[in-house]
């Protein structure tokens, strides 16, 4: 279970006389295990901000978040290791998260085709094949709630079903919070939702509701790119 | 391969706080496995390990070679080289363990949520005490056996223990300099002047108890000119430590940590790019 309690988060810029700029006001939140969550927002409303903040990748500026469960951090998230190759990232990986370095890798190398890429550095890799390595590494980690970012594939189409496969798989056992602002991402593969708005999330038992609320708040279109990629998976 | 293959060891364990410290430990060994590859260019690792020890080296020589020709008469002691290797050893504890700022920095946005930003910097300040510590073992016992049988410590521990808190004054004005780069990148370029600066007001190339009174006061402002000297004194058997204040540099070091650890944890939110 994660719990989030009036979780305030503040941005200062470079300049300390500027006060700061607060992106989530007031949040407050209840997530258990085997959720399926969608966080619906306009552009900078503040999702990448809440996923950061449930994965643990920042901390709240005021306000107490209580992790009991585990959370991936957003797949296909970069993360570190510019200048390890693609093996010892994964090796690197594997270690944080307590898995068997050669199965993780056995298992990346299978499912995304990156056995040629295992010697070369992470920096050096094409963007094709970086987005596979790190939607992969996402997947194959044992967590209790997996954290998308707007997107859940990468790459090709035969890569993309393989991830959908994955991710009907993974729907199973774990919870999902999926951050988007795309309304039909969010009823395919979410029961519940909630909305940014002005940095206050409302939660809703049914995504439709959230959707509903969301249409009414923010009526802006995803950008043209995005909504081909919507509407290929 | 299947998904359930995988399977978290630690999500059984029902105790928070060791499986919090097991989720520690693991990111910790992750981010040193991270840094020995990052050093190395894969298969030349020791190699470049080695490429870091140079510097101090190749200064001990110069510094050695210049009071030779000028002087002829070392500062301290029988031996120019081992003066100043006594000197220059602590001096660059200090530049390695606290000039790992700007990586830290780059770290700082790229790290997994395994491992907090404090730990990325810990890991890089504890790698360099590490490679400075092998490096400063492999040179004494090198002094040692082609320069002078002195440089085998009478007071191992008056040694350690300087470049100990060398290093922990070192990682407290780390993350002050962090804090301060975050602000403005051009402070980079300040700071290696006033480390390499900070060479000539430590008591490196001299003593500082045979200094003018007035000089003498000045210098032992400087913490580091005080743990050179207890460096010193775990060397040569008469060194003359007169000033030496280890409380002093006890807490100056202890105090920066504090003060650095709060500045870090002040300056956390502030924007990133991220």
């Amino acid at each position: 279970m994660i719990v989030l309690e009036n979780v305030n988060v503040d941005y200062r810029g470079y300049s300390l006389l500027k006060p700061p700029y607060r992106v989530l006001t007031g949040i407050n939140a209840v997530l258990r295990p085997g959720d399926h969550v969608a966080i619906l927002g306009g552009a900078g409303s503040g999702k990448t901000t809440l996923l950061r903040l449930l994965c643990g990748l920042k901390r709240p500026s005021s306000g107490r978040i209580i992790r009991e469960s585990s959370a991936s951090f957003p797949v296909g998230f970069g993360g570190a290791g510019g200048k390890m190759t693609v093996a010892q990232y994964i090796h690197f990986v594997a270690v944080c998260y307590a898995v068997d370095p050669k199965r993780l890798r056995d298992f990346a190398v299978e499912f995304a085709g990156i056995e040629k890429a295992l010697d070369r550095r992470n920096a050096h890799l094409e963007a094709d094949l970086k987005a596979r390595l790190n939607v992969v590494l996402g997947y194959a980690l044992p967590f209790d709630f997996y954290l998308f970012d707007n997107k859940v594939t990468a790459s090709d189409k035969s890569f993309q079903r393989k991830c959908l496969a994955l991710l009907e798989m993974r729907k199973r056992t774990s919870g999902i919070i999926l951050a988007t602002r795309e309304p039909r991402l969010a009823s395919r593969f979410c029961r519940s939702g909630g909305v940014l708005h002005n940095g206050r999330l409302t939660l809703f038992n049914h995504v439709e509701d959230a959707i509903t609320f969301y249409n009414s708040v923010s009526p802006t279109e995803p950008r043209t790119s995005e909504d081909a990629y919507y509407r290929a998976i | 391969m299947s998904l359930s293959t995988f399977t978290d060891p630690r999500a059984h364990e029902r105790n928070a706080y060791v499986r919090g410290f097991r989720n520690w430990s693991a990111a910790l060994r992750a981010l040193i496995l991270r840094e020995i590859w990052r050093h190395g260019r894969t298969k030349w690792t020791m190699f470049t390990f080695a490429l870091q020890f140079l510097e101090p080296v190749g200064v001990i020589a110069a510094f050695g070679f210049i009071v030779y020709v000028l002087l002829r008469v070392p500062p301290y002691g029988p031996s120019t080289i081992l003066f100043h290797a006594t000197g220059i050893v602590p001096y660059y504890y200090f530049i390695r363990v606290s000039g790992r700022t700007r990586s830290f920095e780059v770290d700082r946005a790229n790290r997994l949520p395994c491992s907090d930003s404090l730990d990325d910097f810990l890991i890089l300040c504890f790698m360099d005490f590490i490679v400075m510590s092998v490096g400063t073992v492999i040179l004494f016992w090198g002094l040692s056996i082609f320069v002078s049988p002195l440089a085998i410590p009478i007071d191992p521990w008056a040694c350690v223990t300087s470049v100990v808190l060398v290093s922990i004054l070192a990682c407290g004005i780390n993350l002050v300099n962090a804090a301060i780069i975050h602000l403005t990148k051009a402070w980079v370029t300040i700071l290696i002047v006033l480390f390499r600066g900070l060479m000539l007001i430590s008591g490196v190339i001299f003593v500082v108890d045979f200094m003018p009174p007035n000089i003498r006061f000045w210098l032992n402002l400087n913490p580091l000119s005080h743990a050179i000297m207890w460096f010193r004194m775990g060397i040569y058997p008469h060194y003359p430590v007169h000033t030496l204040d280890k409380a002093y540099l006890v807490w100056f070091a202890l105090g920066s940590l504090v003060v650095g650890l709060a500045v870090e944890r002040a300056t956390r939110n502030f924007e990133d790019g991220q």
